[in-house]
């Protein structure tokens, strides 16, 4: 039952927002937080059930098995810590004139529905629905993307629709290839059936369908070199969607493939899957340590940190072993950073007026917690310590260190590259002489405390995990560990 | 019966394909809507007609859907669109015309080569299809960066997802109905948006070309 509210809670909440009026906003902004933080409260309810029986079960297309109550976490938490950014964001460009008060019951509500598909998508036992759900994703937050209606914003939005559009039908067709066998032509198909008949399913189609997939999801994770969406539409969408679609839209991507991955090792019983991984991974990482230093949007620069990102947790997925588990850890402390340091772009987009960088200087001094905040998300997603992602990072490559000490070299060496070029940008944005007549101090109250608020449990979550929680992540990667 | 069978799919598979090699190379957007028209007419067509080979009523709801989404609610709408906006003329091909030729040769090379030969296993008997149905996959994804136009890259993902759509059901791949109306509620959403964003564009470009949506590469 709680599953289903789970579900229905987001797209009741849109509906609800549909009928209410404009002026009503600063209710709209209440309603929207508090459906959030409820999801977030079901999810955790409803995961010591997931650890304990080892799953839940709405119907038999929708339940949650660990994987999945572990990225709905992720999600539930990223819809809580943006809804509450969103409520401050928004408030401070009403203030500023920026946007009206349709505008911000327009994004609520497209944000409703985004979050109503993503449950959709993580919470479905059947690939059909996962892919009418992850394609719901792009439909929804299409609009998020051109939100300020401005010509460059508008070309983000057709970038992004028409490339993830392409690669989602393309994952359709991989999705239909693995349909396509003989005793399992007809009906509603399930994870588990499918796997129940991975020993009568062909080597040779299910390699083919499974690149379909790779190809058509990574499109949406943004694996190089079906990325070119993600920088475009990162710079030019509100600085909270920005947020979602690299710290919790990845992740729903990343189950996908996953789901499919553990399919395909079980027909396969060999290698096929993790070298795929490997192999886009290492291209992700590379590209962006290879671009990082031209960069001079601070947006743009996130986008290719979150594609750099991806590229370590595929890593660890096709490394295999202990990868697997860091993979799936280091999934949630890069939506925790990555939220973080995306409110911290937005805190500076309030104060500057610019995404550019060469327009943003002596942020130390005119932003009292974000240009702090910022310095340390950035050690946090550098893989520095004492945040999680140090050791996060450190066992994902020495899970490769045996089999692949090569590639391992090759992306410790491009990971320092990535340091360098980052600290560079983080330099040039903390320090030197602010512009002139700008007076120090931040914006609204609500776009600091889920700075504080994220901050706090990364720090938590980077020393302590929760019994539960390490139950949940062992469970979760024991079935993407075959192979391996 | 059966000979009937694979001669209707054969032809079916071949008139897909034909229509996408058409979209490649048309030069009106009227045009454009036409040869989607006649492929959509295809998918309905098939759809109906293994509906009623195996007396299965989700199929032929599923085809009555597609029949008036597809075959008579879109083009209504594309052609609105194109009247309101009096873009009578596709912007052109990135390349020329005898090389986007070569392509489609080439990709249709690609779709008989080695590379899907075990997909032939998916449909015995049914040898040449299957490669007929990839390369209309194949021509719908070049369509999407050959082409210049905005209305035409609209054009190019709905009939990719045709061409899909059109292979699974020569597979025998087929979903319980509520799946199957998800995919084309999805599909109708996608449209529908599509047509907003391409009204934006026009609004704020002055034209439905994207080579003259540059303000991302200035900034």
């Amino acid at each position: 039952m709680l599953l289903t509210f789970l579900i229905a809670l987001p797209l009741l909440t849109a509906c609800f927002i549909a009928f209410l009026e404009a002026k009503h906003v600063r209710f709209i902004g209440k309603a929207v937080f508090l459906s959030s933080a409820l999801e977030l409260a079901f999810i955790l309810v409803l995961i010591p059930r997931v650890v304990s029986d080892g799953g839940v079960e709405a119907s038999a297309l929708f339940s949650l098995d660990p994987l999945g109550a572990f990225v709905s976490l992720i999600v539930a938490l990223g819809g809580f810590f943006a809804s509450l950014y969103s409520v401050g964001y928004l408030r401070a460009e009403v203030e500023k004139g920026i946007i009206g008060n349709h505008r911000v019951r327009q994004y609520f509500l497209s944000f409703k529905l985004f979050f109503f598909a993503m449950f959709l998508a993580v919470a479905t036992m059947s690939p059909v629905v996962m892919w009418i759900a992850i394609e719901a994703t792009t439909l929804s937050t299409a609009f998020l993307i051109s939100f300020y209606n401005k010509q460059s914003a508008t070309e983000a939005a057709w970038k992004y629709l028409i490339i993830n559009s392409l690669g989602l039908l393309l994952s359709l067709l991989g999705t239909l290839l693995f349909l396509a066998l003989p005793d399992l032509r007809e009906g509603s198909f399930t994870w588990s059936m499918l796997r129940e008949s991975a020993g009568s399913l062909e080597p040779l189609i299910i390699k083919i369908a499974f690149v379909f997939v790779l190809v058509g999801y990574g499109t949406k994770i943004g694996f190089v070199p079906l990325h070119t969406w993600k920088p475009d539409t990162y710079s030019k969408a509100p600085t909270p969607i920005a947020a979602l679609l690299s710290s919790v839209l990845l992740n729903v991507a990343f189950l996908a493939i996953l789901r499919f991955k553990e399919l395909t090792d079980m027909t396969l019983q060999s290698n096929f899957t993790s070298e795929l991984f490997i192999f886009f991974g290492v291209l992700s990482i590379v590209f962006s340590a290879l671009i990082i230093f031209i960069q001079k949007n601070y947006k743009r620069l996130l986008a290719y940190s979150s594609i750099e990102q991806a590229g370590l947790i595929a890593l660890g997925f096709g490394f295999g072993g202990i990868g697997v588990t860091a993979a799936l850890l280091h999934m949630l402390y890069h939506a925790l950073a990555k939220a973080l340091i995306f409110f911290t772009a937005g805190n500076i987009f309030l104060k500057y007026s610019s995404t550019k960088m060469h327009h943003v200087t002596g942020m130390i001094r005119m932003l009292p917690l974000s240009g702090p905040v910022l310095f340390v998300a950035f050690i946090a997603l550098l893989g520095l310590p004492p945040f999680g992602i140090f050791m996060t990072e450190f066992l994902m490559l020495s899970a490769g260190m045996e089999r692949y000490p090569f590639v391992v070299a090759g992306v410790v060496l491009a990971l320092a590259i990535l340091f360098f070029g980052f600290f560079k940008h983080l330099i040039a944005l903390l320090f030197g002489t602010p512009p002139d007549g700008m007076v120090r101090g931040e914006s609204n109250m609500l776009t600091q405390l889920p700075l504080v608020l994220l901050l706090g449990l990364l720090l938590v979550l980077s020393w302590y995990l929760p019994e539960t929680l390490s139950m949940l992540i062992r469970l979760a990667g024991e079935g993407l560990s075959l192979n391996s | 019966m059966l000979e009937f069978s694979r001669e209707l799919y054969f032809s079916l598979g071949l008139v897909a394909f034909l229509t996408t090699i058409a979209l490649q190379l048309v030069k009106t957007n009227r045009s454009l809507i036409r040869f989607y028209l006649v492929q959509s007419l295809v998918v309905a067509g098939f759809l109906f007609w293994l509906g009623i080979v195996e007396g299965d009523r989700s199929l032929m709801v599923v085809a009555f859907l597609t029949l008036s989404i597809k075959v008579i609610g879109a083009p209504i709408f594309f052609s609105r669109l194109i009247r309101r906006y009096e873009t009578r003329f596709t912007a052109n091909n990135y390349l020329s015309a005898p090389l986007t030729l070569l392509i489609l040769l080439l990709l249709v090379l690609f779709s008989y080569s080695q590379v899907f030969l075990p997909l032939g296993f998916l449909m015995p008997g049914m040898i040449g299809l299957l490669p007929l149905c990839l390369a209309s996959i194949l021509i719908s994804i070049f369509m999407l960066i050959n082409r210049r136009g905005a209305f035409s890259q609209m054009i190019g993902i709905l009939s990719l997802e045709n061409s899909i759509l059109l292979t699974a059901s020569f597979i025998g791949v087929k979903q319980a109905l509520a799946l199957e109306m998800g995919i084309i509620f999805d599909i109708v959403i996608w449209m529908i948006i599509a047509q907003v964003f391409i009204s934006m564009i026009y609004r704020q470009f002055g034209t439905l070309s994207v080579d003259k949506m540059k303000r991302l590469i200035e900034e």
